[in-house]
């Protein structure tokens, strides 16, 4: 088990009481947590162990026990804030249905945005009071579900207080690059949920639940991708990393990795880096910081019990991602658009990779005072390789004919780059890519590919084509070029991954 | 007692030694006329001498065989992981539980948390939560008021000699106003206040004390002459035959070095550790033997502990190796180890199961500490250490009863 070794030290059960130093039979209260001193602290779930120091082992510990992602507590808090999500769903039903006590937030923001483009979910899901109903007489699990904006700090830190959450998963954010790129106003909307929301909930669980863990999700974007093909590592310069100038040299492990965001939304979440960065430091919060890759994808284990479990499915230019869009496009025969060269590399990780890989790091918590940060891909490829394989699957399984379209970039980015991913963290938490692009890509297009679907794809068809450019012009992409899939050479740059 | 009113002062860490000098010097006037009127022993603290076994044997009369306290620290059954000892842990009741009548307590360390009892009580070091350290909780604004702590905070001594001077003053003062308030709100039968900024300035400025020339000397002696003025207004405030009894928990000598005991057993193939794990959990599969703080060690006994080694038959024997092992340690050709007992030869009791199985008691000036370093001694960072040469005084009290030598387990008759 990967986290067997971990110990109180990483519990949030683990209640900090001060330092003892017994060479001089005096104690502090002053929570420096300087290890040459004993550390003291106090079991919330075993309060009869008394005064102790935080090395019980999860393998001792009869709080925690054996799942096949690790050691998990029993019982365990887990608040998803945005909970209604593609991602906060499926979640929460994994985590429920592996005895956590799952509670969360939602204000329907993602189902407002997306409303608001005049777009729609392709995957019908219904009303969350029937969600919960459906969670409960499916997979027979409860979930405290209250409806609240991130921002109302109010109503938030009540539902905090009251739930005394072990680990916060924060998912409230609103995901997108191109929405953020709309105009004035949602620019500032996107920054302001997220920023701010994030900057509120620091603040209170330093007051309330300093002890547990705030996941947090971030995206490979904020690191851009450099075009000297410096590796991308896990958020902090490894400790044998050296900065060499005139003749001189620093060590730069430890540091931040420097961040190059493409967007205002790929902005905010850089923003969200530096202050949970700083909350950590001043106040021993911990957390996670998930650098996660284009999520794609429809199965996980849960969602799958009843289509009235399934999560959303968006494939419009603001909340669709690569692959879902161009699985819908396949289904409709509407060639595969990619932006530019199409030799943007990018890391990429199917949901039910995704939700695996969520559950090992809240099995994992970070030590106390740590930011941690974590590149959550399974592989990194161009995109138009991606949508070599989508043509290749949607033809040979489905019997779909596909073409593929470059359109004029609207957005400003480098379209031919390297790209170097290191994502060793969460190998070593055990998780190992079991789906991969192929794969999925077949689960959608059985999901996806019928009457009932392909009517909702028509619908909203409209709504894939990129419109919204970084320049602040309103313009349809125009179209560079139109082929068949097979037909190119491979060029530009090869992906470099490393997981070892 | 006599069954009148009766006090019990303690100066923790106060050796007797230190009472004569001081009363000699007339550093303590109080304290000196006192030892006038009544009698002055010297008494050996607990096996080890530390602070939570000692008072833990005063406040009951027990032995730690019985008490169930074998330091501040212990193992957590199961596990490697350390654990510290409060009251929940004792397994004899404390006199303010078995004797009837009204009792104040104050400040007895490792009494914490603190249960109901007939009086009031604030527990001392280690007391980590005030609410929980106090009883009645209704006393705790006032407590607040007159800027109660429990302790200075060790930190701080530390960072600076003078800060840490200062605190004991502000301390001292403070909980002679808890003294004093508490004093007139109970009608009690029995009152124990304890001072425990003696050992801290003890462990933090020894090296103050002994030298005369130093520039904090007098700054250290006046701390003393505070002492004696609560000293003093005790004494005028008890009545004619009310009885007095004033005690230490332990003596202080200077240190000389810490010695690592656990870097002795990996030296000697008793200890083995790997590269995983926090403090105790580094302890690896093939150790026999391991040390805790003070001199306590353990023998890694099967269906005691996870990776366990040793086997029942075998413990004799092993007991007998590392008793051996120790005698032969030398450090600057002196030699470390004094004594070394065998757990049955010096504790007794149903807690027996849970003591150290081998006890080593140093030679002057050798600190024995449980840590995992690389290093067999090391210089410590203060100048004061523990030994057993407590003191006891008695005044107005039967103490026909005790011996001219007492241990800690014998106070309790004075107050019965």
């Amino acid at each position: 088990m990967h986290n067997a070794e971990k110990t109180c030290w990483n519990c949030p059960a683990a209640k900090l009481k001060g330092n003892i130093d017994f060479r001089a039979c005096g104690q502090s209260m002053k929570k420096t947590l300087d290890e040459d001193k004993e550390i003291v602290i106090e079991c919330k779930r075993r309060p009869d162990l008394g005064h102790f120091e935080p090395s019980i082992t999860f393998e001792q510990c009869p709080e925690w026990r054996k799942t096949k992602y690790g050691y998990l507590l029993r019982d365990m808090k887990v608040m998803i804030l945005g909970i209604d999500g593609y991602l906060g769903w499926p979640l929460a039903l994994k985590l429920a249905k592996l005895g956590c006590k799952v509670s969360g937030i939602d204000d329907y923001t993602r189902r407002d945005c997306v409303m608001e483009k005049g777009a729609h979910t392709i995957i019908p899901i219904p009303k969350m009071t029937e969600r919960l109903h459906v969670a409960k007489e499916v997979l027979d699990v409860e979930i405290n579900f209250r409806r609240m904006d991130i921002r109302d700090f109010k109503a938030l830190r009540e539902f905090i207080e009251e739930v005394k959450p072990e680990a916060i998963i924060q998912y409230a954010e609103i995901p997108s690059a191109p929405y953020s790129m709309v105009d004035l106003d949602h620019a500032v909307e996107v920054q302001n949920n997220n920023v701010l929301g994030t900057l509120g909930l620091l603040w209170i669980m330093k007051d309330v639940v300093p002890e547990s863990c705030i996941i947090k999700l971030g995206t490979m974007g904020e690191y851009g991708a450099p075009l000297t093909g410096r590796p991308l590592f896990e958020g902090l310069f490894p400790s044998d990393a050296v900065l060499s100038w005139d003749d001189r040299e620093w060590s730069m492990g430890g540091e931040l990795t420097p961040r190059d965001p493409v967007s205002f939304y790929h902005c905010s979440k850089v923003q969200d880096t530096f202050n949970v960065y700083e909350a950590c430091k001043y106040w021993w919060l911990r957390s996670y910081d998930i650098m996660q890759g284009v999520i794609y994808g429809v199965h996980t284990e849960e969602i799958a019990q009843d289509e009235r479990l399934r999560t959303r499915f968006d494939i419009d230019e603001w909340f669709g991602t690569v692959i879902n869009r161009f699985v819908s496009q396949a289904i409709l025969g509407i060639p595969l658009t990619i932006y530019g060269e199409g030799e943007q590399i990018r890391g990429f990780i199917a949901l039910e990779e995704a939700m695996e890989c969520m559950v090992r790091l809240i099995a994992s918590p970070p030590e106390p005072g740590q930011y941690d940060v974590v590149n959550q891909v399974s592989g990194i490829y161009k995109i138009r390789d991606l949508a070599e394989t989508v043509s290749d699957v949607a033809s040979k399984e489905f019997g779909l004919d596909v073409k593929i379209q470059r359109l004029e970039n609207p957005r400003v980015e480098a379209e031919v780059h390297p790209l170097e991913v290191v994502a060793k963290k969460l190998p070593q938490r055990g998780f190992k890519p079991t789906v991969g692009p192929d794969k999925e890509i077949a689960r959608m297009l059985k999901l996806l590919n019928n009457k009932v679907m392909r009517k909702r794809i028509e619908e909203k068809k409209y709504s894939i084509m990129p419109k919204t450019t970084w320049s602040g012009e309103k313009k349809d992409s125009d179209v560079l070029e139109v082929y068949e899939p097979g037909t190119k050479q491979k060029t530009g740059y090869e992906p470099r991954f490393h997981t070892k | 007692m006599n069954g009148n009113k009766s006090v019990i002062v303690g100066i923790d860490g106060m050796p007797h030694q230190m009472v004569e000098d001081l009363c000699k010097k007339n550093v303590m006037p109080n304290l000196a006329s006192l030892l006038d009127e009544g009698a002055l022993r010297v008494m050996k603290s607990s096996t080890p001498a530390v602070s939570s076994i000692s008072w833990n044997s005063i406040i009951t009369g027990a032995n730690p065989g019985e008490h169930g306290i074998y330091g501040f620290s212990d193992i957590i059954q199961g596990t490697y992981s350390m654990c510290f000892p409060n009251s929940n842990a004792l397994k004899k009741q404390p006199y303010w539980q078995t004797i009837k009548g009204t009792h104040v307590v104050i400040n007895v360390p490792a009494t914490y948390p603190v249960k109901k009892i007939n009086g009031c009580h604030i527990s001392g070091f280690v007391s980590l939560d005030l609410d929980k350290a106090v009883y009645p909780r209704e006393i705790i604004p006032k407590l607040e008021d007159i800027n109660y702590h429990i302790d200075v905070d060790a930190e701080k001594g530390h960072k600076s000699e003078t800060l840490l001077l200062d605190e004991l003053f502000k301390t001292l003062k403070a909980r002679a106003r808890a003294l004093d308030y508490l004093w007139d709100k109970y009608s009690w039968n029995t009152l124990m206040f304890v001072i425990t900024g003696s050992d801290r300035i003890e462990h933090f400025l020894w090296h103050v004390y002994e030298d005369e020339g130093h520039t904090l000397h007098e700054r250290f002696l006046e701390f003393y002459s505070a002492i004696d003025e609560i000293i003093g207004g005790i004494n005028n405030r008890l009545n004619e035959d009310d009885g007095l009894i004033m005690l230490s928990d332990h003596g202080m000598e200077r240190v000389k070095y810490n010695i690592n005991l656990n870097t002795h057993l990996i030296n000697e193939g008793f200890l083995q550790l790997r590269d995983e794990g926090r403090g105790y959990n580094k302890i690896d599969e093939g150790t026999r033997a391991f040390a805790l703080e003070d001199g306590r060690v353990y023998i890694n006994r099967k269906g005691q502990y996870p990776r366990r080694t040793v086997a029942p038959g075998q413990e004799p024997e092993l007991k007998k190796e590392i008793s051996d092992s120790f005698k032969t340690l030398k450090i600057g050709g002196e030699q470390v180890i004094r004594k070394a007992h065998f757990r049955e030869e010096i504790y007794h009791g149903a807690e027996l199961g849970k003591a150290p199985d081998v006890v080593l008691v140093p030679n002057k000036g050798f600190n024995l500490r449980g840590k995992l370093s690389d290093s067999l001694h090391e210089e410590s960072p203060l100048s004061g250490m523990h030994n057993p040469q407590a003191f006891l005084y008695t005044k107005n009290v039967d103490d026909s009863t005790i011996a001219d030598n007492p241990t800690v387990e014998d106070v309790i008759k004075l107050v019965r």
